[in-house]
């Protein structure tokens, strides 16, 4: 058979492929019956199945030790001792195979099987360390690479400091290095003189030293600043993230049992439900809780609940639910107290509807919640007809109701 | 080592499935996660003629060191409502990906034995009872709620106006929406039980 070699690209690396007609094999591939179904690599030291496939002999060993000894084809038993028998045909067509390696400037012909670790070998490496981004200081001593550009860009902005640093030193090596410098006689006759006094007329050598001092002060000051204001970003975040919730959960705790519930938007579902009559149905019914609220700071949580059943005659129904609330070991159940309910009329307190109950220990709605919330309600099924709500105008501007339940325990 | 031929492997079956028809059709695509070959991130789009038509599913695969000698640990990240595929964690029951595996079993034919199984599933080996139960006795109501959740989830064609409403019903109530697709979905699309499952 013919067997020139030719590569082709994959993901900036080449692998080799042979060029058959005789198998029909597209370009690029290396021949389907050279490769192992378990590692797709060149068949290495081949064997053959009794059931009639080609593996590599470590590879199949390998998986009939770890599998209960079925060929990974087509799932017959297979005996790792009797079905099992070294491919040498084939064996030797492989071994007539070569390659020449296409890294640029390499070249180097080879036999097919050891082009893979060729490669791993001889050109993995360079292939590895070449994705690495170099800091663009390296040349001043800066040794750190990164991955990304923007982790080189990131370090670059944060350590300024230390790069003016390793400049500074490169600087003064440099300097000393070249003969007859300005810079390194300066350098050379500080060193000889005392140290000027304060007062004393400044040489150009103190103004420099000056300058040198200014001038780290100056990265030293936009370090900490640069700290500072990462600091208070964060304490800014924290302080955005807690305010909201400490503010509603403690005013829903330190309410005393007097909670005032503005149920926002139920006017235009309230008049669909009255427009819609009799043929109002389980869609348009309306359900809606409060929040939980605590009788007294450490005491009994509830919420409030209405719900309107589109019916013949519908009516706005209003119970109070107790809920779990984390100091309830301590509290004595059933509830006892006394609960009012008041829908507030935006401009005639007369008509001002309001009902106070006293609780009934048989009932299970005052027991201690099991859940996030006891099933069983208190209150009126029928607490204002729905059209008295719309007739009397009890929602305010923006088409909200005001509910407002107070709770004292005895 | 060994992980080292678990990485060159995948190397290779990348290529396969890259030129494969398969992904010229776009019915299915895998991708990198990061720079190791041990974490990759598959899509499968849902076969014609189901109710997953239209939605891509995307797919969470881990290569095992000892890859291809065990299989590959692969999860929907999609949600899904499929009787063999978790709804809550999208893990999969399916035999290749147990002890049915076979190292000569690539990605490629991996992925295209999920989308045969999302187009023919198994309810008597389930991996999600409650989808199990409602493919078994309401194939109608199934479909609809598969057909609802490949619109919500895996960007399918616009969903079922019916399911859209009694969702946005719950969540006029405070439930969030996910809570809501799930309760409905399992009381089969009953507003009164699934609220009252919701708030008991």
């Amino acid at each position: 058979m013919e067997s020139s070699e030719s590569l082709t690209p994959v993901t900036g690396r080449r692998l080799p492929m042979q060029r058959s007609e005789s198998t029909g094999s597209s370009p690029g591939e290396l021949e389907p019956r050279f490769e192992c179904p378990i590692c797709l690599k060149c068949l290495d030291r081949p064997v053959l199945t009794s059931c009639g496939h080609r593996f590599c002999s470590d590879c199949i060993q390998k998986w009939l030790q770890k599998n209960r000894g079925c060929c990974p084809i087509d799932g017959r038993a297979l005996d790792g001792s009797r079905d099992l028998f070294p491919d040498n045909y084939t064996r030797r067509e492989i071994d007539q195979l070569s390659v020449v390696c296409s890294y640029p400037g390499c070249r180097i012909a080879m036999p097919l099987l050891a082009y893979d670790r060729h490669v791993s070998e001889t050109h993995d490496q360079f292939e590895k360390s070449e994705p690495f981004l170099f800091c663009p200081f390296k040349n001043i001593g800066c040794l750190y690479q990164f991955k990304n550009p923007s982790q080189l860009n990131m370090h670059v902005e944060k350590l300024s400091h230390h790069h003016l640093q390793l400049l500074a030193n490169s600087f003064e090596v440099l300097s000393m290095k070249v003969p007859g410098n300005v810079v390194s006689k300066e350098i050379e006759a500080m060193s000889w003189d005392p140290p000027p006094k304060e007062g004393s007329p400044t040489t150009e050598s103190s103004v420099q030293a000056l300058l040198k001092s200014l001038y780290e002060r100056i990265v030293t000051l936009e370090q900490r600043n640069a700290e500072h204001e990462l600091q208070m970003r964060l304490m800014s975040d924290e302080l955005k993230r807690l305010r909201p919730k400490s503010d509603g959960e403690l005013g829903l705790r330190a309410c005393n049992g007097e909670y005032t519930w503005t149920v926002p938007d139920i006017e235009n579902k309230v008049k669909r439900i009255l427009m819609a009559g009799k043929r109002a149905d389980e869609l348009s019914s309306i359900l809606l809780y409060s929040e939980g609220f605590y009788s007294s700071f450490n005491g009994y949580k509830f919420c409030a609940k209405i719900h309107v059943l589109p019916s013949q005659k519908p009516h706005l129904s209003l119970h109070i639910h107790l809920m779990s609330g984390e100091k309830d070991d301590f509290l004595p159940w059933p509830f006892t107290g006394k609960i009012a309910f008041t829908l507030v009329h935006p401009t005639h307190s007369a008509l001002t509807v309001r009902e106070v109950v006293c609780s009934r220990p048989d009932l299970k709605a005052f027991q201690r919640p099991i859940d996030l919330m006891n099933k069983r309600g208190f209150g009126y099924d029928q607490f204002v007809l729905l059209s008295d709500l719309a007739d009397k105008r009890y929602f305010t501007a923006d088409g909200s109701l005001r509910i407002r339940i107070q709770v004292d325990v005895f | 080592m060994a992980a080292n031929i678990a990485a060159q492997r995948i190397k290779r079956e990348f290529k396969e499935v890259i030129r494969s028809e398969e992904v010229a059709k776009c019915a299915i695509k895998v991708e990198l996660v990061g720079d190791s070959y041990t974490e990759l991130r598959g899509e499968i789009g849902g076969p014609p003629d189901t109710p997953y038509e239209g939605g891509v599913f995307t797919l969470d695969i881990k290569i095992p060191d000892t890859y291809p000698f065990n299989p590959p640990k692969v999860r929907f990240v999609s949600k899904i409502w499929h009787p063999n595929i978790s709804s809550v964690t999208g893990a999969i029951c399916l035999d290749i990906l147990q002890d049915q595996w076979a190292a000569a079993m690539t990605l490629r034919t991996v992925l295209l034995s999920l989308q045969a199984l999302m187009a023919s599933p198994e309810p008597d080996d389930p991996q999600d009872a409650v989808v199990a139960k409602q493919y078994k006795e309401n194939l109608a109501i199934f479909e609809r709620t598969a057909r609802f959740w490949t619109s919500t989830y895996a960007g399918g064609p616009p969903a079922d106006d019916d399911c859209s409403r009694k969702i946005s019903r719950l969540m006029d109530m405070g439930v969030d929406r996910e809570t809501a697709c799930v309760a409905l979905s399992t009381y089969n699309w009953d507003l009164e039980r699934s609220t009252e499952q919701i708030f008991s």
